[in-house]
């Protein structure tokens, strides 16, 4: 109900809409609704230089578990901006300018090695922010950040973040949260890479990914795959045969789509679950698909 | 208990708090032996206390398929076990084991979580602290990924060694099989390879770097990496 009220507010379409039901319906102070529409206006038409319609702030997770206060506060400071597929958003050690916070791309953190070689240390997408090293006291990135499926996203100024982040309170606490579960879901890749198998990773890959992304249809080609996994090209193919004819996935041309989705989560390590679990406690909300 | 005060300041984190927040932590924390083996938390536990290591060295090995392990960091007197209470996580996800026998002045993480909530310095120690730990810990996992078990073993080697500081570890063979990830047989034939080049010596228990310099150079990039971000930590926090 309270995230009702609250996005009616910044919504005066639906605001105007609800008042004129009323007066439709009982007929009666229709002036007073009238005076109460325009004093709603009144702030609203600050809004417009709002850069990003508050409604699409929410579909970044992280954000939407903000206390209303801390969002109402912050949300003009965010501007949207959207994506392609492989777009890169930092290389490892650039100074970042920015803080990204994910709605509809899903970003993979990749640790590139001195002789170029890379793997995935996590994916991020409406579930999380790029940035966590800016507020844990660094300036550069330690890993590189490439757009891993198309999209959307919000961000922040550095400077702002880090103001905010240095108020206190429910934005400080949520940033630190989120980056145990970023530190959760790294430990949990260096597992799941050590002891498990090609087969399985690609499993726990897809898994998150799909969590993350509002289609069963992966744009994504092997040779990408495999810079995240850090395996042979090669190899992801043969896991996505497999995959295939188990009827778990099809994989055709650059594009891998879900459509078996319980038969996936058969075949995946525990690394996924722990990796969910620990979203799920962050946000209080379930990411996954199946989870909940 | 007069020793505290002189122990303290050994460990990074403490001795970086401006002498206010040093007078408001130090009467929560006690010393306490960590005894090789001993084993301060296990995944699921409720981290009751947190630990500032004086000497010696706590590695963290997480589990997968309730067995199989892994080592997903080292933390030594630069840091805290434990430190994942102040992001707000309760329960440990790895155990933490000590691998090298040393003193560390621990506190309840009540007390811990009360005082960091106070602001000033601590916390952002401890958030330039977990940056170090993940970047740290992305680079284990990115040597897991593409090196061999020798020359992790060495990056290991080198990376204990500059927490514990001394040139004798007292690690057994089990042990190093537990945070590299490997079979224990994989890590007798490792460690037989560095000893036949006179880099290492073992025996019963005990491992001697013979030849730093030289180990260095075996050692992959990642140790240099690790190596440059706890400068750079270390630099911040001094």
């Amino acid at each position: 109900m309270e995230t009702d009220a609250y996005r009616a507010r910044r919504q005066p379409c639906s605001v105007l809409r609800y008042f004129l039901n009323c007066a439709l319906t009982h007929g009666t102070h229709l002036l007073s609704v009238i005076i109460f529409v325009l004093l709603l206006a009144i702030p609203s038409s600050k809004g417009k230089c709002v850069p990003v319609d508050s409604s699409i702030l929410l579909n970044n997770y992280l954000i939407a578990a903000l206390p209303h206060e801390d969002l109402a506060r912050l949300e003009q400071k965010f501007e949207k901006v959207s994506f392609k597929l492989g777009d890169v958003l930092y290389e490892s050690g650039d100074m970042m300018d920015y803080a990204y916070f994910p709605t509809t791309a899903i970003i993979s953190l990749l640790y590139v090695m001195e002789n170029g070689g890379t793997a995935e240390i996590g994916i991020v997408g409406n579930d999380g922010l790029i940035g966590v090293a800016l507020f844990m006291g660094g300036d550069t990135t330690t890993s590189r950040a490439i757009i891993q499926s198309a999209g959307e996203a919000v961000r922040m100024k550095v400077a702002d973040l880090k103001a905010e982040f240095k108020r206190g309170e429910g934005f400080q606490e949520l940033l630190l949260r989120y980056a145990q579960a970023l530190m959760t879901q790294i430990s949990q890749t260096a597992v799941c890479n050590r002891l498990h198998t090609v087969d399985q990773q690609l499993c726990r890959w897809l898994l998150l990914s799909h969590d993350r992304l509002e289609t069963d249809r992966l744009v994504m080609t092997h040779d990408l795959i495999s810079n995240m996994l850090g395996v042979r090209r090669e190899g992801v193919t043969v896991a996505a045969q497999k995959l295939a004819k188990r009827k778990l996935i099809t994989s055709v041309r650059g594009t891998m789509t879900v459509i078996d989705r319980k038969g996936l989560e058969g075949a995946v390590c525990e690394c996924y679950k722990v990796v969910n679990d620990e979203y799920n406690r962050l946000l209080g909300r379930g990411i996954s698909r199946t989870f909940g | 208990m007069h020793d505290d005060v002189d122990h303290d300041l050994s460990n990074r984190i403490l001795a970086a708090l401006p002498s206010r927040e040093h007078e408001r932590i130090l009467p929560y924390l006690g010393t306490c032996d960590l005894n090789f083996g001993d084993i301060l938390f296990e995944p699921d536990d409720f981290i009751e206390d947190v630990y500032f290591p004086v000497s010696g060295m706590v590695s963290l090995i997480s589990l997968a398929n309730g067995h199989s392990k892994i080592g997903t960091g080292m933390i030594g007197k630069e840091g805290l076990v434990g430190f994942p209470v102040y992001l707000g996580m309760s329960r440990a996800q790895s155990s933490a084991v000590v691998h090298g026998a040393g003193k560390a002045l621990k506190m309840k993480s009540v007390d811990f979580l009360s005082i960091c909530e106070l602001g000033g310095v601590l916390p952002r120690l401890l958030n330039r602290f977990t940056n170090l730990f993940i970047t740290t810990l992305s680079q284990i996992l990115i040597c897991t990924r593409f090196h061999g078990i020798e020359m992790r073993l060495v990056c290991s080697l080198l990376m204990a060694q500059d927490k514990l500081g001394n040139d004798r570890l007292l690690i057994a063979q089990g042990a190093l099989s537990k945070v590299l990830g490997v079979r224990r047989e994989a890590v007798t034939k490792a460690i037989g390879n560095l000893q036949q080049q006179r880099l290492i010596d073992y025996n019963r228990g005990t491992l001697e770097i013979v030849d730093r310099s030289r180990l260095e150079d075996t050692a992959c990039p990642c140790y240099s990496v690790v190596k440059a971000a706890e400068k750079e930590y270390i630099n911040q926090v001094a």
